[in-house]
């Protein structure tokens, strides 16, 4: 009896234990799950905040870009003014005088033109200093919106710093500070000063000053080249290597069928830096300008668009003001300054109005100091003197054609113009080449005159935020586990023979996909773009509008920045990812000394230990690793070329751009990677 | 002997229905949690609608855009079908879903998950509304003639299937069981207002 009630009580112990150890269980499960909840709280926070972040930098280096481009065009109509006003002396009536002596000499043009270069040199330095302004303003705007100070932003900026302010920069940049193309501004020095007190950089600490990676055209941005087609045309592409480690076959099919021959299939790959020539302006958010001293016919190309004084008084124009509200009246149109101003000098003629060359084939220009002109109502005027000795007007029969018999200072001016490589309108709204681009993508056309391609804005950052869950890799390590051995693998028991086991197969294969990223440190980088760029048009008759870089000179109408898709401008080499960055600029490279890739973590490991072993470029060496393995490149050709219907001989291929016509919604947007 | 006898029945039924109980509540919980990660993305979603729709997008990229975004709580994909092999266009991975989010996004491939469109018992489905908003405007966006664009993005019939255990018919809670509601708003300055034709 005694007996009995001790094996009761015992079992009954053991039997209280059941519900603790699911009560611990629930408890372990919930609290993973809370976890995961904030985790996912956390990541989403950190994206809209990311993206809020370079939103907000993007439209203050959008700003400053906007702010550089007004100011050198306000100082192109500065010149413009100057030139016509020096040139149209008035008389005490107030009207234009035709008498040539009135008007300036030779000499005159000539400091005329050296006050145009004064202004030209303001105009280089604005280019320099105003976008590096919004460089500096876009950090700061970042980090009030949250972001931190990336090391990694910092550390590419103060080896630009180095290379720009060292001797070794002196190839691209030239060895003289001050170049004659500038106008006599020293820029090399006050522009690195600038950045390096952008970057709050001392030879003591490590720079803190970026947080936000900005476009650029730097000449000494490294690329990339090899011998081998397979190198240029598929390695520096990010999205191959996420489509090999995902065995996502559709996104291989060129890849995968060229021809690797026996080894080394990627070649010598080297390095190479940017030998493009420097664009002389600010290289981190460029303005895209060009300085020229062909000046008559930027001049004339302006006037004749309508842009400087428009032909008619219902418009705005940008020489003369038409706001009545605010107490100005717009000119007459005969008081205008361009309808009593032409641009050509007092040439030599015959009687018939043909221009006189000399042996060289230029025109010839008469001499003020020993003829006076008589005007004449055809244009074609007489010129004669006066003959000391017995005062009568002697004609030596020498003729002159010009209108206002001026000299025109216009070829001796120099304008800042846009350079056509950035600057450039869209293709028309009725082309196919626009249907098939913005056309597709965007909800309405663009309103007349902001139909261009120009200077952008463009912000991007990488932002890890901490996570519990990332300790996950260390539970993974605690279990012994080996490189394949995954927690997913283990909850994969479903089997095949019913949708319930295929459907925990599949969450399974999930968790195991997560942990992968999680062991490479992919899945909490937020990655964020934003692009930006100055909206402006040129108001001209009936009420039309011209882009800005349809009329070549700079004219300040930029009215504001605006944010437009990044997909659609974004430069084509920017990322802010800096560990693909560092992959394209230490890995490869490295690879294309080796002829195994398997030789490449032991080289990785010396060469750059630091980011070899920070587990940087695993994602991008495993995926290298598998592209290498000639089994699994043929494992996708046979599974892309599975007949999968044999009525149509349908293939796998061909269902990788398939879209279902009877499934909601169409195929409306074109076949271009975003 | 027979008191002995009923307190062991009395503990095994003690603990049956505690472990019934303490099932049904952590059911409950995950259940709560994977709604909660669903508003969690239906917010995230909105932001990022009504900023594609900010920027001038197409209102059928601005609806993928939203849709990619909630992929993590719209079921098992639908089209191209899941399977647990490692091969082609259908493996399980959240790589292969990235590249397939991507080429959905630029229009080079379709896709479809069960809570998109009615595809799963429930019949779940997401729809978005993004419009420009011409009530909303602050002072400094009122002086640039700059509103804002304000999208709702919801999902209708969102799974909850733990009230089916409670209630078979569905009558006990409105707004759970089948008509599991989850939405969220986002407002965004409208920026393609001032490039884009009206």
């Amino acid at each position: 009896m005694k007996m009995k009630s001790n094996a009761s009580k015992k079992r009954r112990k053991y039997q209280g234990g059941q519900t603790l150890i699911l009560a611990v269980l629930a408890v372990i499960i919930i609290a993973a799950a809370i976890v995961f909840l904030f985790d996912l709280q956390n990541i989403i926070r950190g994206k809209i905040k990311a993206q809020t972040a370079v939103d907000a930098a993007a439209l203050v280096g959008a700003k400053w870009q906007m702010n550089s481009l007004n100011m050198i065009g306000e100082l192109n109509i500065i010149k413009a003014c100057t030139t016509i006003i020096t040139d149209m002396p008035e008389t005490a009536s107030g009207k234009y005088s035709s008498n040539p002596l009135w008007g300036p000499n030779n000499n005159d043009v000539s400091c005329l033109s050296e006050a145009s270069s004064l202004l030209s040199q303001m105009q280089v330095r604005i280019g320099f200093t105003g976008p590096l302004i919004g460089f500096g303003a876009a950090q700061q705007a970042a980090k009030n919106n949250g972001l931190n100070y990336v090391d990694e932003y910092c550390v590419e900026l103060a080896q630009k710093y180095e290379y720009l302010s060292s001797e070794e920069g002196d190839v691209y940049y030239g060895s003289d500070v001050t170049i004659p193309a500038l106008y006599g501004y020293s820029w090399r020095e006050p522009y690195t000063e600038m950045i390096r007190n952008i970057m709050q950089y001392s030879d003591l600490d490590m720079p803190t000053g970026v947080a936000v990676n900005m476009n650029s055209c730097w000449v000494s941005e490294p690329l990339l080249s090899s011998d081998s087609n397979i190198s240029n045309n598929y390695l520096s592409m990010k999205s191959i290597y996420t489509a090999i480690n995902a065995n996502y076959w559709c996104a291989l099919t060129g890849l995968l069928r060229e021809d690797f021959g026996d080894s080394k299939w990627w070649g010598n790959i080297e390095l190479v830096m940017n030998s493009n020539s420097f664009r002389y302006e600010s290289e981190l958010l460029p303005l895209g300008l060009k300085y020229t001293f062909s000046g008559s016919g930027i001049y004339n190309q302006a006037l004749d668009s309508g842009a400087l004084y428009g032909p008619d008084d219902a418009n705005e124009k940008i020489m003369d003001n038409s706001n009545t509200s605010s107490g100005y009246e717009r000119p007459k149109e005969s008081d205008l300054l361009h309808n009593n101003y032409d641009n050509e000098d007092p040439y030599l003629c015959d009687e018939n109005g043909e221009y006189l060359y000399d042996a060289d084939n230029n025109h010839i220009v008469y001499d003020a100091a020993s003829y006076d002109i008589e005007i004449t109502e055809t244009g074609i005027n007489k010129l004669y003197f006066i003959n000391p000795a017995t005062g009568n007007v002697v004609y030596p029969g020498l003729y002159t054609k010009d209108t206002d018999e001026y000299w025109a200072p216009l070829p001796r001016i120099s304008w800042t113009v846009y350079d056509t490589e950035f600057w450039n309108p869209y293709s028309d709204a009725d082309s196919d080449d626009w249907k098939d681009t913005w056309g597709k993508y965007l909800r309405k056309d663009f309103k007349e005159g902001y139909r261009y391609y120009g200077a952008v804005s463009c912000a991007g950052a990488i932002v890890q935020p901490k996570l519990i869950s990332s300790k996950w890799n260390r539970l993974d390590s605690k279990s012994q586990d080996t490189e394949n051995d995954y927690i997913g693998d283990a909850l994969e028991f479903g089997g095949q023979s019913s949708s319930g086991g295929q459907s925990i197969n599949q969450y399974a294969s999930r968790l195991k996909s997560s942990e992968a990223a999680m062991r490479n440190g992919t899945i909490s980088d937020i990655e964020v773009f934003s692009l930006a760029k100055s909206y402006g048009r040129i108001p001209v008759a009936n009420g039309e509008y011209l882009t800005p870089c349809s009329v070549l000179m700079v004219l300040p109408v930029f009215e504001r920045p605006l944010i437009i898709p990044v997909e659609l401008e974004k430069p084509s080499d920017f990322t802010p990812d800096f560990k693909w960055a560092a992959f394209k600029r230490e890995y490869l490279p490295l690879l294309g000394t080796v002829s195994n890739v398997d030789d490449m973590p032991a080289l990785m490991a010396e060469s750059y230990p630091e980011h070899w072993n920070a587990g940087w470029f695993s994602f991008y060496h495993n995926a290298l690793v598998k592209l290498n393995n000639a089994s699994w490149r043929q494992q996708g050709i046979d599974w892309l070329e599975t007949v999968i219907d044999e009525d149509t001989e349908k293939t796998n291929e061909d269902t990788c751009n398939y879209w279902p016509s009877s499934g909601p919604g169409t195929r409306q947007a074109p076949s271009i990677p975003f | 002997m027979r008191k002995s006898y009923r307190e062991c029945g009395q503990t095994i039924l003690e603990s049956t229905l505690s472990m019934l109980l303490l099932c049904l509540i952590l059911m409950g919980l995950l259940q709560l949690f994977h709604l909660y990660v669903a508003q969690m993305l239906t917010d995230f979603s909105a932001f990022y609608t009504a900023r594609s729709r900010s920027v001038g997008f197409a209102d059928y990229i601005v609806e993928r855009a939203g849709k990619a975004l909630v992929v993590a709580a719209s079921g098992p994909r639908s089209y191209p079908e899941e399977n647990t092999s490692d091969e082609g266009v259908s493996s399980s991975s959240t790589s292969a879903d990235e590249m397939m989010l991507h080429e959905y996004l630029s229009g080079e491939r379709w896709l479809e998950y069960q809570y998109w469109s009615g595809q799963n018992e429930y019949g779940s489905e997401w729809s978005s509304r993004a419009e420009v908003s011409n009530t909303y405007f602050t002072q400094e966006s009122s002086s640039l003639n700059n509103g804002l664009v304000e999208s709702t993005v919801f999902f209708t019939n969102y799974p909850f299937p733990i009230f089916d255990l409670m209630d078979p018919d569905r009558v006990w809670f409105e707004g759970t069981g089948e008509n599991t509601l989850i939405n969220a708003t986002s407002e965004v300055a409208d920026y393609s207002i001032f490039y884009l034709e009206e």
